[in-house]
């Protein structure tokens, strides 16, 4: 029975999960015994779980916002949000597809609030550039940023779920409530728009 | 694909991936556990929140059970109140009727027809001794 976890919420139960986890340590459900978990307050899984997954959804808040302070608190309210959920969750799709939904609900929030204050994250993008050195790498580096940051948010987050995540196209239309076909497209579109981009350096060069 | 493409895609890609030393979180894993479970409950027991459906439906079974022999009380009490108010309706002559229906020795499941007055009286003149 793929994905269903079942605990009655005592602590034996507890211990067993525990026991079972650590003879099996690859378990591909690891996430689903850990959520149960955390749905007893349990500190030791909530850490394993943040220490799972706190570099993928950091590093998707960066490429997605380029704001490292806000990529971090972003990510810590995944987590919270995780937490709260714990006692109703039920593993129905892979726990990654579960995980950058919520990801990228906060991510629109976080946009949304963005296009309230332009110019405070104009600001805090020159500070970013800023504090950065290297020649060529930095400009390429810069204008995919520029680039990156011009196209939509759909786009943009199915490519970067394509690529640093490797989700299938499935994966990412659940995630982002649409259809493969869509995903296919604007996956297709980011790329062209950033190989554009980096072409046209090239040639001014 | 020629090498340029190949080279441009590879650069896109290293890019999207943010593997650069600097793309770390600066918090620890153990420090956010720690405030995430202390400080972000949602003020409702979790577990308790869980078994919630379970305890309102065995509430709900409960005091279904209190009720029902109450309802069957009442209805109980208005029946015998019912039959008291249509026996203090029959005149004497009907109990007397009645009783006498009910001391007869005969099956009553076997008459296909039931005697009337009449025919009680001729039954009750034949009882009585000739004078």
């Amino acid at each position: 029975m793929k994905g269903v976890c079942v605990w009655t919420g005592n602590s034996l139960d507890l211990l067993a999960m525990k026991e079972a986890e650590s003879k099996d340590p690859v378990h591909p459900e690891r996430e689903t015994r850990l959520m149960a978990r955390i749905a007893l307050d349990d500190q030791d899984a909530m850490e394993e779980l943040i220490g799972l997954w706190k570099l993928p959804i950091f590093r998707f808040f960066l490429r997605s916002l380029n704001q490292r302070e806000d990529a971090e608190d972003l990510t810590q309210r995944v987590f919270i949000r995780v937490y709260r959920s714990s006692p109703r969750y039920v593993a129905q799709a892979k726990f990654s597809t579960w995980l950058f939904t919520i990801a990228r609900n906060l991510l629109i929030d976080e946009i949304k609030k963005r296009k309230r204050r332009p110019q405070e994250v104009f600001d805090e993008r020159i500070e970013n550039a800023e504090g950065r050195e290297d020649g060529q790498v930095e400009e390429y580096r810069e204008i995919l940023l520029n680039q990156l940051d011009a196209i939509p948010e759909n786009q943009r987050t199915a490519l970067l779920l394509r690529v640093q995540r490797e989700l299938s196209y499935r994966e990412i239309a659940e995630v982002m409530n649409a259809t493969e076909s869509n995903v296919k497209t604007w996956i297709h579109r980011a790329r062209l728009e950033l190989r554009k981009s980096l072409s046209n350096l090239r040639q001014k060069s | 694909m020629n090498k340029n493409t190949e080279e441009i895609e590879e650069r896109i890609d290293r890019f999207l991936q943010a593997e650069e030393n600097e793309s770390f979180p600066a918090f620890q894993d153990a420090a956010l556990a720690k405030d995430i479970i202390r400080n972000h409950q949602d003020g409702f027991p979790r577990v308790a929140g869980k078994m919630l459906p379970y305890v309102t439906l065995g509430l709900a079974a409960c005091l279904a059970f209190a009720f029902l022999p109450d309802f069957g009380a009442g209805d109980a009490a208005e029946e015998f109140q019912m039959q008291d108010s249509i026996a203090e309706s029959l005149l004497d002559s009907d109990k007397e009727l009645l009783e006498d229906l009910m001391a007869l020795p005969v099956d009553v499941g076997t008459m296909e027809v039931l005697p009337d007055s009449s025919t009680l009286d001729l039954l009750a003149l034949l009882d009585s001794p000739l004078e």
